[in-house]
């Protein structure tokens, strides 16, 4: 038995007393990871910038970051300084920096390429299931776990999970208890119709959520903040959502505008500040009720972008990339391998990592599944 | 003699289609009904309806194309050299371009001459997909959208050799950019994988040899026409699905449609989009059979499928994509469309996953269950309720003669349920009734 069951079963027990909704305002003990998309392929080499590679500003003349505006974290790498959340938790070793992602044969279109990344397969094959299905089919679900996942925002759920869990997709928790109370259940019975049963397992699932939101979100605080940016009021959701007696195990967030093909410094540098604003004030709450160590921060992109840049003083699809995770259990630090600077192919870097290393880790350290599918890939030991 | 003609007639009334038949057929096939359309459908005998059907296909005619559309998408010689501004101004005008054509095909999805031909359009749209994001080229996507409704009930064989040479498909899928020194995989790849084998029907050296049969193949530079260019083309030995020769993209496509596994994979495919999710292999195997021997006539195998007791016994088991929610909406409610509410027809479809011209991936929408999620399911309803308070004043004037629930559901759900519900002609009662979930089914 995992060790969540037992928290799960308590917290169920706990559910049949009759309690105050006040006696709830205190949080669960579980944990929560973040999923953070980078959608449209985040530029990584001016995020976290191979200040010392030659070849980085000779491919760049234009749109290069020079290394007086880099917060310095190694002998090759520094820190964009939009992101001074982020770097103040680098320094407090609480952000591993996973550097070379990709994936063989990598694909440069969007939708393709997240597609792979998600479901982690190979670049000519198709999956159905995403990284992240086996991991929460197995969640028995509870009152305080209507559902176990949630995407945050506007863009859809993607490919991470599997027709067999019912994400819960929402922009605002207000929003959602409003419109949600309003639908209508189907009363019909038909025998044997998969397609009905599929409506009314997923309307039972938005009552449940919807139930729960209610019941444990009402009363929770936030005594941060957030900016008024779409990137801030989804992680503010978010912290809602962790802060409450309610156990979520995955949460997505998608950060859309990476795309950066013209005029990318500006963009890019408003991108990053959005994103740095954004975790800095989640991650100031968190810490604030001493839950930062029962959240993990995971950022991904379907790609990176290329070395080289192109005529419009921007960049065009690229391949490997170098993400972020944070969270208050990481031990800080580089990890992966930057991607030879001097090596590229078409002007794009070859991987170094592959995705499911990362997946691998998070299986096996976060979610204590030593036996995922992932298994055989190198283990990043950040966790 | 008179009593012949009445023995025929009622001959003719017991195999005529019944109510819950006629709105069983119109939803699969013609994007929903009117109560006209049910009228007439219910004079008909199951075989009469789908011959009604397949021949009104054929009908070539389609309502005014939006002006221009070659115009918009010529690029200027001196694009590079214009301003940012000047460039977004040209993108612009493409894209609305695009959102005109999407306007006319809704056009024509709601008129009852072409439903069931545009259906068909929709199928084969979402089989050799093609993007508008990715091609960016409004005349293109139009061309292609004509090509199809030429072929949607043609011969398959001439509908695989004719895409692969679409303009926009040759931009799609890179065939553009393949050619000998350097192959692109990319066409080859999708040419087996979903355009006519399905996979574990090859390896990835037939992909590889099949792409450089493709090498060369282009879209000439006025971008008007397909076009072949040697110098890129490889004309060496190619070794394909265990045969050898100096082959070209065409004999490519001729040795694939001869494998038996092309029309067991698009029969299989029809089934699951106009039957059931669940395929019966039995009945796919002999219905490919008669779509091989007919030498691919795509009319052969629909009728056969229509035909089948598996058609008529799979009632209200799918779920309405996003288009065929929108449009049979607006037919049940016989609604007048004005332009704007074109607009809120496009954006509606779009947001709930549905944006015409624009599949996800060359894999088209997976369409069934993965059209419904959380929040789609909270905009579909909001969607339903929004047109019933914006329309009302023409929905009541328009007299659909519905008295009680009894009648609301005979017209409106696609089977009839056993349950008893309150009903007065009002807005909330047809809110509530039509967010029934049992109304998304067809």
């Amino acid at each position: 038995m995992y060790r969540r069951d037992f928290i799960r079963l308590s917290l169920i027990s706990a559910s049949f007393l009759v309690l105050p909704v006040e006696s709830f305002a205190k949080h669960s003990s579980t944990k929560t990871l973040v999923l953070v998309e980078l959608n449209g392929g985040n530029d990584s080499l001016n995020t976290v910038v191979p200040y010392s590679s030659e070849n980085y500003y000779k491919l760049r003349k234009n749109i290069a970051i020079k290394k007086e505006s880099l917060t310095i974290i190694s002998d090759e790498l520094g820190i964009h300084n939009k992101l001074s959340h982020i770097t103040k938790l680098y320094e407090n070793n609480q952000v591993a920096i996973v550097n070379g992602l990709g994936y063989d044969k990598p694909n440069l279109s969007h939708f393709r390429s997240i597609e792979i990344v998600e479901t982690a397969s190979q670049s000519n094959e198709y999956l159905k299931k995403g990284w992240l299905s086996a991991e929460l089919e197995r969640y028995s679900l509870s009152e305080t776990t209507p559902t176990s996942a949630m995407v945050i925002g506007k863009r859809k759920k993607g490919h991470l999970f599997s027709k067999e869990i019912d994400v819960i997709q929402l922009k605002n928790i207000n929003h959602f208890m409003k419109k949600s109370s309003k639908l209508t259940r189907s009363n019909a019975d038909m025998n044997n119709n998969t397609a009905l049963d599929f409506f009314k397992k997923q309307n039972i699932s938005i009552e449940k959520t919807n139930k729960a939101l209610n019941r444990y979100t009402k009363n929770t605080v936030i005594k941060e903040k957030f900016e008024t940016t779409d990137i801030s009021k989804d992680f503010e959701e978010a912290v809602k959502i962790i802060k409450s007696p309610m156990n979520i195990p995955v949460i997505k967030i998608a950060h859309s505008g990476y795309d950066t093909h013209a005029g990318q410094v500006e963009t890019h540098e408003t991108l990053l500040k959005d994103l740095d604003d954004a975790i800095g004030s989640f991650v100031k709450e968190l810490k604030a009720d001493n839950l930062f160590d029962e959240v993990l921060i995971v950022t991904y992109s379907e790609f990176g972008r290329r070395v080289k840049e192109n005529g419009s003083f921007g960049t065009d699809h690229g391949t490997a990339s170098s993400q972020f995770v944070i969270g208050g259990k990481v031990k800080g630090g580089l990890y992966g391998k930057l991607p030879d600077m001097n090596k590229l192919i078409k002007n794009n870097l070859i991987y170094t990592t592959e995705y499911t290393s990362l997946y691998n880790t998070i299986l096996s350290s976060w979610f204590e599944d030593k036996n995922n599918a992932y298994k055989h890939s190198e283990l990043l030991t950040f966790l | 003699m008179k009593s012949i003609i009445l023995i025929l007639l009622c001959l003719n009334f017991l195999n005529a289609l019944t109510l819950d038949e006629s709105k069983h057929l119109l939803n699969r096939t013609s994007f929903g009904y009117t109560q006209d359309d049910l009228e007439i459908f219910q004079k008909f005998s199951k075989k009469e309806a789908i011959s009604y059907l397949l021949n009104s296909a054929k009908n070539t005619s389609v309502l005014t194309p939006p002006s221009d559309i070659y115009e918009v998408s010529k690029r200027p010689t001196n694009f590079k050299s214009l301003s940012r501004d000047e460039k977004q101004k040209i993108r612009r005008a493409k894209n609305k371009k695009a959102r005109e054509i999407q306007a006319w095909w809704y056009e024509m999805m709601l008129n009852p001459q072409y439903a069931f031909r545009e259906k068909m359009v929709l199928f084969w749209h979402n089989h050799f997909v093609s993007s508008y994001k990715v091609v960016k080229d409004p005349n293109f996507m139009f061309k292609q959208n004509m090509m199809y409704r030429e072929q949607a009930l043609g011969d398959f064989a001439a509908f695989v050799h004719k895409s692969s040479k679409d303009l926009a498909m040759l931009v799609y899928l890179d065939s553009n950019s393949n050619k000998k020194s350097h192959p692109n995989e990319n066409y080859a790849r999708e040419l087996l994988e979903l355009f006519t084998l399905g996979e574990g029907h090859y390896n990835e050296e037939d992909i590889k040899e099949a792409a450089r049969a493709f090498t060369g193949w282009r879209v000439n530079r006025k971008k008007i026409y397909f076009k072949k260019i040697k110098k890129f083309h490889d004309y060496g030995k190619k070794s394909f699905l265990g045969q050898e020769g100096h082959f070209d993209g065409e004999d490519i496509i001729d040795i694939v449609l001869k494998q038996e596994q092309t029309s067991r994979f698009i029969v299989s495919k029809l089934y699951k989009e106009f039957i059931s999710v669940k395929t019966n292999d039995k009945l796919v195997n002999d219905i490919a059979k008669e779509f091989e021997s007919s030498s691919y006539d795509i009319t052969r195998a629909m009728r056969l499928l229509l035909l089948s007791d598996d058609f008529w016994n799979n009632k209200a088991n799918l779920i309405k994509s996003p288009v065929e929610l929108i449009v049979s909406l607006v037919k049940n409610l016989k609604l007048e469309i004005s332009e704007k509410n074109y607009k809120f027809i496009l954006n509606t479809a779009k947001n709930l996953g549905q944006d015409l011209f624009n599949p996800p991936n060359v894999k088209g929408w997976e369409g069934g269950e993965s059209w419904i999620d959380s929040s789609s399911i909270i905009n579909r309803g909001e969607f339903i309720q929004k047109v019933i308070r914006k329309k009302w004043k023409s929905i009541k004037s328009n007299n659909l003669n519905i008295n009680n629930y009894k009648e609301f559901q005979a017209y409106f759900y696609p089977i009839s349920l056993n349950t008893e519900e309150v009903f007065t002609a009002n807005k909330k009662s047809y809110i509530r009734l039509l967010s029934n979930a049992v109304y998304q089914l067809k």
